[in-house]
């Protein structure tokens, strides 16, 4: 009898066994968050234990910053400062270091990157179901305006000249992945990848030891990418013609504004993609990279050690050399010259 | 045993399965493993005791009337079909072992591949009659538990056995 | 009484016990693998996920049609994509956006907050993100 029951309890020992193995495969599955903010969607997906809070609290935040720094929002300190009619407004410390980092990144880049294009792309209606070319004296009229030197700003007193308007949309999403970033390895998530409307940051490695798996958005394809770059710990973010557009006479206006021009840039550049682990940075460096036009760009890249790929209206890539390695282009309608 | 006899305890087999098989529905063996329709298969106690010690035929007649039955009681005609789809292959399956018992099978390892054949039987009904090979995801679980079920109807067989040996 | 002290399982009995465990086993791993190779297409409608299809070679064509933030929003699935058909929304970039058939590619139309994108299926080739 007893052999019997130790039998029947072996086999119902083995049974627990393998119904346990059935359910312990399912894993740890990371925490996905998917939302609205700043005008674009986001997407946050963290492993660890404390992933869940981590998350929930990424999103406040970045719904707190969007609250200091939209310009459409009428509660925040941007809207006040633009609407002050040249008057000084104080702001959040927040609203406060970002338009300093957008002023530094602006003096960084010669004012290729440049916060106050704001009242360009009001007056070529890019994004809204009127946009048109307007008139070159309307051009001309509004061009003034857009000057970043003209902002000031000390400490928490920022001031603006009536007309013009700051627009901190350029690396707002940059500075809060940076920020999210942080906030995720406060609650010791280690591993992460962050999508805040197409600014990707890749946090620690994936659970198999492996590099994360960036893909590029093909120029021609937008709904495609044309290459993958593998990362860890750094962040990525690319400006390019695709993203918001308007077509007139066969043209392609984009999104980005050429400060000295008042029309959207039209250089060379199809895409310029930045790979740096300060996300503020690699955001407002794209737009300029992309400004300046790729003989200029490289030059930039070079003298400032800044990792770009960048992508040519005649299908060319190409990659700075730290780059080289982790780059994979996987589409052969481009040439690489790696 | 006279033909009468016979005929008496086929009914009154044919009662007791019924029963068992009613009265396993109202046990909530599902919150143990967590599969839509699992079950002790106490029934098949009976019809694999009429394998026994009455004739096959008897065994599935049985088994057919017990089938009916349930479902005329409570459930639907697909899950008569599930039902008897598995009990025939658990039976046949348990007549083939039979023969090999003592010197190759014990109740238990009977009770378990009929239990297993059980399950199998039913996945493919559910598979022909819901044109889908969805369900058969169910499959390795309850394979797997057709095991431990197999102890637990194996021991009753050979406790059963034991005691009524001597009437045959 | 020697009866009841032996040992009550068969040496046939082990092997039906290891022909079930096999069997589990075996359709087990086989579900894993194709449960690993199979893609979806997820639909998200404000951050939740609305619906989810299988996609395959043998996947017909069919329009899903839900109502977004904005306006109804019409994705189309046919095979192995997916994509926006048709939104009233102001900008139309979803249109535009086109097919999406590998996994991790996504499209958006921000108004509605509708997204779409593809999941499962072998990670190999997979990206984590698509920056744009």
């Amino acid at each position: 009898m007893k052999k019997r029951l130790a039998g029947i309890a072996m086999a119902a020992a083995l049974a627990a066994v393998l119904c346990g193995c059935h359910h312990a495969n399912s894993g740890k599955e990371p925490v996905t968050q998917e939302f609205y903010a700043m005008d674009t969607v986001m997407q946050i997906t963290a492993y660890g234990s404390n992933a869940q809070n981590a998350v929930n609290e990424s999103v406040s935040y970045i719904n707190d910053l969007e609250a200091d720094i939209s310009r459409t929002k009428e509660t925040s300190d941007i809207y006040a400062l633009n609407h002050a009619e040249g008057g000084t407004v104080k702001l959040s410390a927040q609203a406060a270091d970002v338009l300093q980092s957008a002023l530094d990144l602006a003096q960084e880049t010669d004012g290729c990157f440049d916060p106050t294009t704001a009242p360009l792309s009001d007056l070529w209606g890019i994004g809204t179901d009127h946009a048109a070319v307007p008139q070159q004296e309307d051009i001309d009229a509004v061009l003034p305006l857009v000057d970043y030197t003209s902002v000031s700003l000390h400490d928490t007193e920022a001031a603006v000249p009536a007309g013009a308007e700051v627009d901190l949309g350029g690396i707002g999403k940059g500075y809060a992945t940076d920020h999210v970033v942080d906030i995720l390895k406060q609650y010791d998530v280690d591993q992460a990848i962050v999508s805040l409307g197409g600014n990707v940051y890749a946090l620690g490695e994936k659970e198999d030891g492996t590099t994360w798996t960036v893909g590029i958005t093909d120029p021609d394809n937008p709904s495609d990418y044309f290459a993958t770059l593998s990362v860890s710990d750094t962040a990525v973010v690319t400006s390019g013609d695709y993203e918001r557009y308007f077509e007139s006479d066969g043209k392609r206006y984009c999104h980005i504004f050429d400060p000295q021009t008042g029309y959207p840039a039209e250089t060379d550049i199809r895409s310029v993609t930045v790979v740096s682990q300060d996300s503020t940075r690699a955001d407002a460096y794209s737009t300029a990279l992309f400004v300046m036009g790729y003989e200029e760009a490289m030059h930039f890249c070079e003298e400032n050690d800044i990792q770009a790929i960048f992508v040519c209206r005649d299908h060319t890539v190409h990659v700075t050399d730290g780059l080289k390695d982790s780059f994979v282009l996987n589409n052969t309608e481009y040439a690489y010259d790696g | 045993m006279n033909k009468t006899k016979r005929i008496a305890l086929c009914g009154m087999l044919t009662a007791l399965a019924l029963a068992l098989s009613l009265v396993e529905r109202m046990l909530p063996v599902e919150l143990l493993i967590p599969i839509p329709g699992i079950k002790l298969g106490l029934a098949n106690v009976v019809t694999m005791f009429a394998l026994l010690f009455l004739t096959p035929k008897e065994a599935y007649t049985i088994l057919i009337c017990r089938v009916v039955l349930a479902s005329l009681f409570a459930g639907s005609i697909t899950q008569l079909l599930f039902s008897l789809f598995g009990g025939i292959l658990a039976l046949t399956t348990t007549w083939l072992l039979l023969h090999k018992r003592g010197t190759w099978f014990s109740f238990y390892g009977i009770s378990a591949a009929s239990a297993a054949m059980h399950n199998v039987g039913q996945i493919a009904a559910a598979m022909l009659v819901m044109q889908t090979t969805a369900v058969i995801a169910y499959l390795p679980l309850l394979l797997v538990a057709s095991i431990p079920m197999g102890f637990l109807t194996g021991a009753i067989l050979d406790v059963l056995h034991r005691h009524m040996r001597h009437l045959h | 009484m020697t009866d009841k002290t032996r040992f009550p399982l068969r040496r046939g009995d082990f092997f039906l016990f290891f022909i079930i465990i096999a069997a589990a086993c075996g359709i087990w791993i086989r579900l894993a693998m194709l449960q690993a190779d199979q893609c979806y297409g997820e639909i998200w409608l404000d951050g939740e996920l609305y619906q989810q299809v299988k996609l395959g070679d043998t996947v017909e064509q069919q329009t899903i049609r839900l109502q977004g933030k904005a306006t109804e929003v019409v994705i189309e699935i046919e095979g192995t994509r997916m994509r926006f058909v048709e939104s009233q929304c102001p900008d139309h970039t979803c249109e535009q956006t086109g097919w999406i058939s590998r996994v991790g590619q996504t499209a958006v139309c921000l108004p509605n907050r509708v997204m779409i994108q593809m999941t499962g299926g072998d990670t190999e080739d997979a990206v984590d993100a698509v920056v744009r």
